[in-house]
């Protein structure tokens, strides 16, 4: 297979790079996902078995990632025949029905526009990376995972709901936190402010440091 | 999406936005009613506006005459 450039990485809090590709749905762009959060995965190869784990686990949270208005898109460098032959195989081995479309990147175009190849690992394959990217097109969380270590999709749901629920009440989210947990009160800006923070009824370990519950 | 098969005809997915896009509607409407994601919705329009089959006008799209025909071979009244 053909070595290819290691491209760029796209940043947090920038616009996502638009894309046109070939998919197992057809012939998507990137801008076809407004008004939804999207999260973008690559795997290496098609008929391997730690990519067949994690579409299965990926399978597994759709319906999960649908309640909260997220769709799933795959790629790797292999082909749109390749994609089918591999879905098609892990429903018939698994019982398990691959709902989200994938990219056929054999160009790479989509694999290097977004970083995806890690060179020191594959000059030819894609790393295990998976993007976020918000209802306006913004990469909001990336993550990177080498070819030998299946992601965690249980992490993957928890990223979603720390995003939509800073982005739903201005507050940040602790380590480990879950829906539920307290939340984190973003750090005043003035003197002033750190003042009042203090008798705001938060529950403050010193002045930069305050959580609250979120309303039921 | 693949709404337009490789021989030029729409798809089982293809007639089934044809047959939403009978009166002038916008993407967000067509998800609306066929029940299928906004994205795929876009881009089967697009497929089905490059094959001819749907005409596109401030944000709302159109059966052209070959839409309207591919739905009566489809047994669609239109």
């Amino acid at each position: 297979m053909e070595e290819a450039p290691a491209g760029t990485l796209p940043r947090l809090g920038e616009k996502a790079p638009e894309f046109e590709a070939m998919t197992t749905h057809g012939k998507l762009k990137l801008s076809d996902f407004r008004g939804s959060w999207l999260v973008m995965f690559s795997h290496p190869a098609d008929f391997t078995p730690v990519c067949t784990t994690e579409f299965i686990a990926f399978a597994k949270i759709y319906d999960e990632l649908q309640k909260r208005n997220v769709q799933l898109l795959g790629l790797s460098v292999d082909s749109v025949s390749s994609h089918i032959a591999w879905i098609r195989n892990i429903e018939e081995k698994f019982g398990v029905k691959i709902p989200f479309p994938v990219i056929a990147d054999l160009d790479k175009k989509v694999s290097q526009l977004y970083g995806m190849i890690m060179p020191g690992e594959s000059k030819t394959e894609t790393a295990r990376c998976v993007f976020v990217i918000d209802p306006n097109g913004i990469v909001r969380a990336m993550i990177y995972y080498p070819l030998t270590t299946g992601r965690n999709t249980d992490e993957i749901l928890r990223l979603i709901d720390a995003l939509q629920t800073t982005d739903k009440h201005h507050v940040a989210t602790p380590a480990n936190w879950r829906p539920g947990d307290d939340v984190i009160v973003p750090p005043p800006a003035t003197q002033e402010a750190a003042e009042e923070r203090l008798r705001e009824g938060y529950e403050c370990k010193d002045w930069y440091f305050c959580k609250k519950k979120l309303p039921g | 999406m693949g709404c337009v098969s490789p021989d030029g005809r729409p798809t089982e997915s293809g007639k089934k936005l044809l047959q939403a896009a009978v009166e002038s509607r916008t993407p967000e409407e067509i998800a609306e009613e066929t029940k299928l994601p906004l994205f795929r919705v876009r881009s089967g329009l697009r497929d089905l506006t490059e094959a001819g089959y749907l005409r596109e006008e401030g944000g709302r799209y159109l059966l052209t005459d070959s839409g309207k025909e591919a739905l009566r071979k489809a047994g669609v009244v239109v």
